[in-house]
């Protein structure tokens, strides 16, 4: 199943960088410096994404499959970072 | 009542307490868009805001209220999808536009007139919200966060299936921890605090500024010290320099409240340049601020309507951040006294009346005090040390609306 990482900047520029764990080992990363979309292509319930950034403005991010925080979830301007486990496909 | 009434009943109020002396106040009127608000803190409020609403010279015979803004802002309220980063860094050559407009009142409130400018930063090395390489230095100068993220994600998908709702509650508690600048690391249970504080102590993982972090501060707040990185790296961003060029032109009628008779009675093309000087961490914070003017001005001497006045100035000058609230965060906090130092040297070039002088020089002094969050009460003194005369201007500027602020009501509002 995939998945994908939606991330919308407003007011500024920023970055995030996606990795996708899997039974303790990386399994995939990916990453986009604009407002985009990452897409990882085989993804399980159980699996975790790690994410990590900054943003100048804010940024709204969004998961889907359902994940552990929900989302979207929206960052002010500053780091960014965040644990997301894969709860339903 | 209205912000704009508030604002307005406040300007009267602040006239009727001052008394200040008044003199030259057509063509020594404060710029809407100063110096030594860009140099500050609020220079992010002045040049990136939407509006900025100014009472300028409120205890004089010649009142100003003046508004300001740049395109990019009326366009985005418009069309707040201009606010996505990919139009947002399109437009901004647009933002760093600025106009402003404004009617000017004679002591009895009555229209003498009105004004319009343009302003243009050429050089603005402190817009951080258009910076990849900004976006670069936070993340790497994050990156013991980021390893500590990751490590916790990897940790969690090995035990999501075999103990979820630890693993659940652990990635809760720890996204708060991350993004919840009040989320104490004692928030965790023992078990949590356990897992988190193995993943920190192992020095296979490099992290030796978190591990140091936790050991002095058992109740760290990650989410702080993110921010610190962020705000310390911002405040560094506030030290390049930035250069402005505007024109600025103000009409005015021989009868106040009679506008048949309006003609142009002041022209002023202006340049400026601001860079700090020392780090925003520093207790008394200090740029370097130089101006020049020429302006072109109605001869006095002249009953007819003209410009004919030519003066050329230069005011070299230091913007010192006197107090700011103390930063929760880390970085610089929020300036809210400041204090401008300059002195100004004039040549007049147009023939000259007996007695004149075509150079004279003044010593200026701005305390700049923030009485809200977004408006400042500027107080300017011009001492001539030839004549002895000394000179004081009272305004109020509001910031109000700003970018950041306008997005959170566009979203309210879609």
């Amino acid at each position: 199943m995939s998945a994908t990482i939606s991330v919308v900047f407003k007011s500024g520029v920023g970055q995030i960088n996606a990795e996708l764990f899997r039974n303790g080992a990386s399994a995939g990363t990916g990453s986009t410096d604009a407002t985009g979309t990452i897409t990882f292509s085989d993804v399980r319930v159980g699996d975790a994404f790690s994410i990590s950034g900054a943003c100048a403005g804010t940024a709204v991010l969004t998961i889907t499959p359902t994940t552990r925080p929900a989302t979207p979830v929206t960052f002010q301007a500053g780091n960014i970072f965040g644990t997301f486990i894969v709860t339903a496909i | 009542m209205t912000c704009k009434h508030y604002l307005l009943t406040g300007a009267l109020f602040l006239t009727a307490q001052a008394g200040f002396g008044q003199a030259k106040t057509d063509t020594l009127k404060p710029h809407l868009l100063t110096a030594d608000s860009l140099a500050s803190g609020n220079y992010k409020d002045v040049f990136t805001s939407f509006f900025q609403l100014a009472a300028n010279d409120l205890s004089g015979p010649n009142k100003a209220l003046d508004f300001a803004s740049n395109p990019f802002a009326i366009m985005a309220r418009g069309n707040p999808a201009l606010l996505v980063d990919t139009n947002y860094v399109k437009y901004s050559r647009l933002r760093n536009l600025n106009f402003n407009t404004g009617v000017v009142l004679d002591s009895a409130y009555r229209l003498s007139g009105f004004n319009f400018g343009i302003k243009y930063a050429i050089v603005n090395k402190r817009d951080v919200s258009i910076s990849h390489k900004f976006i670069g230095e936070t993340m790497s100068q994050s990156r013991e966060l980021d390893t500590l993220v990751r490590h916790l994600s990897a940790w969690a998908s090995k035990y999501a299936l075999s103990e979820p709702g630890f693993t659940d509650s652990l990635v809760d508690m720890a996204f708060k921890w991350e993004n919840n600048d009040t989320f104490t690391f004692n928030k965790f249970t023992s078990r949590m605090q356990d897992t988190i504080t193995a993943i920190i102590s192992n020095k296979d993982n490099h992290m030796p500024t978190m591990r140091k972090l936790m050991k002095d501060d058992p109740n760290l707040v990650f989410k702080k010290v993110s921010d610190s990185v962020y705000n310390e790296i911002k405040g560094e961003w506030q030290n390049k320099p930035l250069w402005t060029v505007s024109g600025n032109s103000t009409f005015a009628s021989q009868n106040a409240g009679n506008l048949k008779t309006i003609t142009a009675s002041n022209v002023l093309l202006s340049t400026e340049f601001l860079a700090g000087l020392n780090a925003p961490a520093h207790h008394v914070k200090w740029d370097l601020d130089l101006l020049a003017n020429y302006r072109m001005t109605n001869d006095s001497t002249n009953p007819k309507q003209n410009i004919q006045l030519h003066t050329f100035e230069f005011q070299p000058g230091f913007n010192f951040v006197l107090k700011s609230s103390s930063a929760t965060n880390g970085g610089p906090g929020k300036p809210y006294l400041e204090f401008k130092i300059s002195g100004s040297y004039y040549h007049t070039f147009t023939t000259l009346q007996p007695g004149q002088k075509a150079d004279s020089n003044t010593i200026n002094a701005v305390l700049r005090l923030r009485v809200f969050q977004d408006i400042w009460v500027p107080v300017t003194i011009l001492y001539d040390p030839a004549n002895g005369n000394v000179f004081g201007f009272l305004s109020v500027k509001a910031n109000f609306t700003a970018l950041a602020g306008a997005l959170k009501k566009l979203e309210g509002a879609e």
